[in-house]
């Protein structure tokens, strides 16, 4: 297997170059956590032009040895930047991540998304976060990243905004 | 119904749809992602090779962005 190692800014961290896009690292109390970006061209389907550079992301914990919730680690999202810096080298790419609300902590979870990315990614990324809410109540927190220097910014943002204003209009 | 709210409405359905196909996949490569783990050996010693090094380094050191 191909590896390839990282320059970090907080955990060391490795992708492996066998599954494109997929990265983890270890925390100190022995968490394995993976950073996965899945390509997902089907999110903005009314503009085919944008469809490859749309990927979902999921933070997902692999290992756990404690396990108990993961604590709160200020080590994770300066590893979480800098692993964004390194998906981001292509200024086209789209990110767009769900929260998980199974927890009721959805709400939570974006807010604290948003604020990590705010202080460690600073002026270097454009992000949007906003909800969408069907008939029976169910909640579904999304948000959508992309570089600054993203040369469809303008598209994107008309892209995203129709996507949560469609579902806004009614309610 | 007016056209203009069938239009509205079929709009809520596609994005609804679409939010509710991004909270499965989230789910399914939540799962696929701790099954691999599991299972392939690769991937555990690529996590072995990262705590070794680890350990060698040390506590990592967080350097904060330059205002």
């Amino acid at each position: 297997m191909k590896k390839q190692e990282l320059p970090s800014l907080g955990y060391r961290f490795r992708n492996d170059l066998t599954t494109p896009n997929v990265f983890v690292f270890e925390t100190s109390n022995s968490i394995v956590y993976e950073i996965r970006f899945k390509p997902s061209g089907y999110i903005f389907a009314n503009d085919p032009d944008l469809e490859p550079f749309v990927f979902e992301m999921s933070i997902v914990v692999i290992d756990n040895p404690t396990g108990k919730r993961p604590p709160r680690d200020t080590l994770v999202p300066p590893t979480l930047t800098a692993i964004f810096s390194i998906f981001f080298e292509q200024h086209e790419r789209i990110v767009v991540y769900i929260c998980d609300t199974s927890d009721k902590r959805g709400e939570a979870r974006q807010r604290k998304f948003s604020s990590w990315l705010t202080l460690y990614g600073g002026d270097n990324y454009i992000q949007f976060n906003d909800r969408l809410q069907d008939d029976s109540g169910e909640i579904y927190f999304v948000s959508f990243v992309i570089k600054s220097s993203n040369p469809y910014q303008q598209r994107l943002i008309v892209a995203f905004s129709e996507l949560i204003t469609a579902n806004q209009q009614d309610k | 119904m007016t056209s203009e709210e069938i239009k509205k409405n079929e709009r809520r359905e596609r994005s609804l749809a679409i939010a509710r196909r991004m909270m499965a996949n989230k789910k399914a490569a939540e799962q696929e992602a701790i099954d691999e783990y599991k299972n392939n050996p690769a991937k555990q010693a690529l996590v072995e090779e990262l705590r070794r090094k680890n350990e060698e380094a040390g506590t990592p050191i967080v350097r904060l962005p330059i205002p």
